[in-house]
């Protein structure tokens, strides 16, 4: 199998990095997204279709990073595109919002199973500073419970203490307690009495460089009872598994109702917009607090949410990316031990974890994830994996062929690993 | 603001330190040593505490902590011992009375060589000899104060925590490296490379390293470009950066 390579990517960064800090910041670039080594990974997209897209330098990749997640239905998804640029050619960021407003919300209201209304915003990280808000809006309360490596976004409040960036005022009022530990959710809700407005979590964990972990049975009752019991707000960061757990919501998946729920990624298939569902208790208190942005009512992303939740739901998309999920992770962990490796997959196979387990540095890891790259497969090293609807079963039979191919590279790097 | 109590480790533990490497890398050095068989003994008063020693064969070697002494200097705290590697105060030497000419002699000139190689001119880094030496001096300087940074600054010592435990490599290809250990969020450095590391931070060549190292150059970009590789346990890496970005205040 050939491999690829990327003059044009290289090209292009060296350009970027004279007039961009860091070249390409954040999820997509280089650091954050752990290209190991950067030789192996391109560094921009040209363009993109249904489960695949093609980088600057002309190479194909199956593409199970999604942008991260957006990507749900396949990129350029005809339905989701023909109701945005229809939108868009009537009138987008108009003075008056459009009534798609309305539609939108009725929308995620039906789909939804907790929700009584919904707010649109653009990226996750509104949606979930937003739901601290409210929650405090609502409550009277200060401090937040939070789960340690969970991800909610890039505000201050989301950051850790000692961090570039991060006074000790923008965390004081965290609280942290390790996943699944109800003892210790129990002991903060005594010690902090009265003071706590809000437990934030996602799901279930799915931090970077660990493998996930699902609720124990018992988890969200418990904890949803905590919350009853001493007036707390629970609120699902759903950003990243919304959609491919369950379409009525991941905590319908889990069997609890969360009070809020924060939706992003997936919700429009690439075009912008976030949105945060609650109860109907804690209407007022979304309606009293002044939250907004130049672009959030506009049309386009709108009516792209619209048609995305309308078709998601119509095909059931988190039953589908489940499937294809379970499909090709089945056999990615048959390729590792065809080869010797102990491939640990983990969470729920539409946005899976996975690590080479023969050592704990990730080395070997690392190479088989660049060898994959390489040859057209694109995974990322130590964030979980995404799958959209769009991916075939060729594309799934091409995958392990490949990394197959990587696999056996890599055994012949390092036969006794 | 630095704290003077992290600053004077990194003084003695990062800075002073690489005298031990100085009187090697640069022949000026050496010849201020030759034939010198001295021991400096640098003790801060609740602060660091360590000895630089000449073999009188030209070679330098430095240990933390107490050890036998030829001359023994004390400073009453981490200003005053700060004070002085800033050249405004004077140390009070205990021991080696009839040495002294040797401090305001070959020592302060050696101090000035290490000074011309940390913060070195342009036209001194033209100089491919000058250069190579300088950025080997840097890596050092830099691995040592990171760890100095991490076990004792307050913030340093937040993200020092949440180091997970292993070595980390951080070397130049082909070249000198530091092993930085990290147990239980504390942080030691040792110069060479261990061969266990669990994760590694590569410069490409040299010019990368001085890049990255003397501020010219962000990580993340050149890690973009291929001038430092990482790789291994990441989240080390990550949280080592951090420590790495507070150093400079400690040496500005």
């Amino acid at each position: 199998m050939n491999t690829y390579r990327y003059p044009k990517s290289r090209e292009l960064f060296a350009r970027a990095a004279k007039v961009i800090p860091g070249g390409v910041y954040g999820h997509l670039g280089p650091a954050e997204s752990c290209f190991i080594p950067v030789e192996a990974f391109p560094m921009f997209g040209d363009r993109a279709e249904g489960a695949h897209f093609w980088d600057v330098d002309g190479n194909r990749f199956i593409d199970y990073m999604c942008a991260y997640g957006p990507n749900i239905l396949g990129y350029n998804d005809p339905e989701v595109d023909a109701a945005a640029l229809a939108a868009l050619k009537k009138g987008n960021c108009t003075t008056s919002p459009p009534s798609l407003l309305i539609d939108f919300a009725e929308e995620m209201v039906d789909t939804v199973a907790m929700a009584d209304w919904a707010f649109f915003a653009k990226n996750g990280g509104d949606a979930t500073s937003f739901a601290l808000m409210i929650a405090r809006a609502a409550t009277g309360r200060d401090k937040a419970i939070l789960v340690k490596g969970g991800y909610h976004g890039v505000a201050p409040w989301t950051q850790k203490k000692g961090q570039p960036g991060i006074t000790n005022a923008d965390v004081s009022n965290n609280l942290y307690v390790d996943w699944n530990d109800i003892a210790a959710v129990e002991r903060l809700v005594s010690e902090h009495r009265g003071q706590i407005a809000v437990f934030m979590a996602t799901p279930y964990s799915h931090p970077v460089f660990t493998d996930s972990e699902l609720p124990k049975p018992g988890y969200w009752a418990a904890i949803r009872k905590i919350c009853d019991d001493n007036g707390i707000v629970l609120a699902i960061d759903d950003v990243r598994c919304g959609f491919r757990l369950d379409m009525a919501g991941s905590d319908h998946y889990f069997g609890f109702k969360a009070d809020l729920m924060c939706f992003c990624k997936a919700i429009a298939n690439g075009y912008n917009v976030s949105a945060v569902c609650g109860i109907d208790a804690l209407k007022d208190a979304a309606s009293s607090i002044m939250y907004t942005g130049s672009y959030w009512l506009s049309a386009m992303p709108l009516a792209a949410g619209l048609a995305c939740v309308r078709k998601m739901r119509r095909i059931d998309a988190a039953r589908v990316t489940q499937s294809i999920g379970k499909e090709l992770t089945e056999g990615l962990v048959v390729a590792g031990k065809a080869h010797g490796f102990d491939l640990r997959v983990s969470g729920v196979p539409s946005m899976w974890y996975m690590r080479i387990a023969d050592d704990d540095s990730l080395l070997l890891h690392q190479e088989w994830v660049a060898e994959c790259v390489m040859r057209g497969v694109y995974f990322t090293n130590h964030h979980n994996l995404f799958i959209n609807t769009a991916i075939s079963k060729e594309d799934i039979a091409l995958s392990l062929e490949v990394a197959d191919e990587a696999f056996a590279i890599v055994r012949g790097r390092h036969p006794k690993a | 603001m630095p704290d003077p109590a992290t600053m004077a480790n990194v003084n003695l533990y990062a800075v002073l330190r690489n005298i031990e490497d100085l009187v090697t890398l640069d022949e000026e050095a050496g010849k201020l040593i030759a034939g010198r068989r001295e021991a400096i003994g640098f003790s801060v008063h609740g602060g660091p505490r360590g000895v630089l020693s000449f073999d009188g064969k030209g070679g330098g070697s430095f240990v933390r902590g107490a050890a036998k002494t030829s001359i023994s200097l004390w400073f009453s705290g981490p200003e005053h011992f700060n004070s002085m590697v800033a050249g405004s105060g004077s140390p009070i030497p205990l021991k080696g009375l009839t040495k002294l000419s040797f401090l305001t002699g070959p020592f302060t000139m050696l101090t000035k060589r290490l000074e011309s190689y940390l913060r070195p001119s342009p036209e001194a880094l033209a100089d491919p000899a000058i250069f190579k030496a300088t950025t080997e001096l840097t890596l050092y300087t830099a691995g040592f104060a990171l760890a100095e940074v991490g076990n004792a600054d307050p913030v340093g010592m937040l993200n020092a925590g949440r180091i997970p435990d292993g070595i980390i490599e951080i070397g130049i290809k082909d070249g000198p490296a530091v092993s930085l250990t990290a147990k239980g969020g504390c942080l030691s450095a040792a110069k060479g490379r261990t061969g266990k590391a669990r994760a590694s931070m590569t410069f490409a060549d040299y010019q990368a390293a001085s890049g990255v190292l003397g501020g010219r150059r962000d990580a993340m970009t050149a890690l973009g470009l291929g001038e430092v590789a990482m790789s291994g346990f990441i989240p080390m890496l990550e949280h080592m950066n951090k420590v790495l970005g507070l150093v400079p205040r400690y040496l500005a």
